[in-house]
C-alpha cells in the first residue's frame, strides 16, 4: 500500500512506472522494459541526468571511475573493460562532457541509463523522499523541453 | 629582481655563470625503424614508408608513450588537464574517429591508475600510442635532442 501511496504522488503515469520498476527485484532490467513507452524513456533519460549530478558534481570527476568499477563488482560484471568506460563515458557527458559518449548507439545508452538508475535501489537504497524528488525534477525537466 | 617565462619567480632569476663550458654532445642514434617513424610522426614529417607496425613496434611505442606522458603529467594530475590534451590529440586527426575515453584510459593506465582499458581494439590502441606521443611531444615543446633522447631510452627499455 506504501508504493502505491508513492506511485500516486509522481506528476505522471510514467514516474509511477519508474518508481514502480525500481522496486522490482531487478531494476535494471525492469526499467529496461519500459522501451516502447516513448514517455518513460524521455522520463528516464532526464531521471539520469539529474542522478548523476546530484551525486557528482563537485566531486573528483575520477569518484565516476570508482563508482562505475564498484557498480559492475556489484553486479558481478567485469569492471575492466567496454561496458565500464561506456558507463563512464555516459555519466561524464550528463555532467557536461559530450564528446566522451559520441559513437555509443542510442539503444545501448538506453540500456545503460536503466543500469545506472537501477542503482537507485541498490540497498540501503536512496531514500523515498529524494527519490521523489528526483523523479519529481525530472518530469519537470521533460515538461520544460516538452514547451 | 625580474622574473622570465624560465626563471620560475622573481626571486629565483640569476645571471648566468660565465665560467660554465659547453661541451661538444652527439644526441644517441635512433635504432629502430618504429623508433624513426615515431620521430617523424612527432615532427609532423613524412614516415618511413617501410614502418611495420609489428609487436617490437607496438612494444616501442607504448613505451615511448608511457615515458612521455610521465614527463608530461605528475602523478594524479586533475583530470581535467588529462582531458584537454586528448581531446585536443583526437580532435586534430577526426578522420580516425578515435575513442576519445578509450585513449583518457590508455593516457590514465600509462600514469598508473587503475581504469578499464580491456578490449579496446589494438589498432586504437597503437593509433593513440602514437598520436598521443606526437601531442605530448608538442606540448612539452621538446627540443630535437630530448626527443631523440626520449626515443632512444624507450628502445634501450623495450630492446
Amino acid at each position: 500500500m506504501g508504493q502505491i501511496g508513492t506511485i500516486a504522488k509522481t506528476a505522471t503515469a510514467a514516474g509511477g512506472l519508474i518508481l514502480q520498476a525500481l522496486t522490482d527485484e531487478q531494476p535494471a532490467r525492469s526499467l529496461s522494459r519500459l522501451a516502447d513507452s516513448p514517455s518513460a524513456v524521455r522520463l528516464l533519460r532526464e531521471l539520469f541526468i539529474v542522478s548523476v549530478r546530484r551525486s557528482f558534481v563537485r566531486r573528483d570527476p575520477r569518484d565516476v571511475t570508482r563508482y562505475v568499477a564498484d557498480l559492475l563488482e556489484y553486479r558481478s560484471l567485469p569492471s575492466g573493460g567496454e561496458i565500464a568506460r561506456e558507463t563512464e563515458a555516459l555519466i561524464r557527458t550528463a555532467l557536461g562532457e559530450p564528446d566522451l559518449a559520441r559513437g555509443i548507439a542510442d539503444l545501448r545508452r538506453f540500456e545503460l541509463s536503466c543500469f545506472v538508475i537501477g542503482d537507485l535501489a541498490r540497498p540501503p537504497g536512496v531514500p523515498q523522499a529524494e527519490l521523489l524528488g528526483l523523479v519529481d525534477q525530472a518530469e519537470r525537466r521533460v515538461a520544460r523541453r516538452a514547451t | 629582481m625580474s622574473s622570465t617565462m624560465f626563471s620560475g619567480g622573481a626571486g629565483v632569476t640569476e645571471p648566468p655563470d660565465p665560467e660554465v663550458v659547453v661541451e661538444a654532445y652527439a644526441a644517441p642514434e635512433i635504432t629502430t625503424e618504429a623508433g624513426r617513424y615515431l620521430r617523424a610522426v612527432a615532427r609532423d614529417e613524412v614516415p618511413p614508408r617501410r614502418s611495420v607496425a609489428d609487436d617490437d613496434a607496438r612494444r616501442l611505442w607504448e613505451i615511448a608513450f608511457g615515458l612521455a606522458a610521465r614527463r608530461r603529467f605528475a602523478e594524479r594530475a586533475p583530470l581535467a588537464e588529462i582531458s584537454r590534451t586528448v581531446a585536443a590529440a583526437v580532435h586534430e586527426h577526426p578522420t580516425l574517429c578515435l575513442p576519445m575515453l578509450d585513449a583518457e584510459m590508455l593516457l590514465r593506465a600509462a600514469l598508473g591508475e587503475e581504469v578499464p582499458v580491456d578490449e579496446i581494439d589494438p589498432d586504437v590502441v597503437v593509433a593513440v600510442y602514437v598520436l598521443l606521443f606526437r601531442a605530448i611531444a608538442d606540448e612539452l615543446a621538446l627540443g630535437e635532442d630530448e626527443l631523440g633522447g626520449l626515443i632512444v631510452q624507450a628502445e634501450k627499455t623495450a630492446f
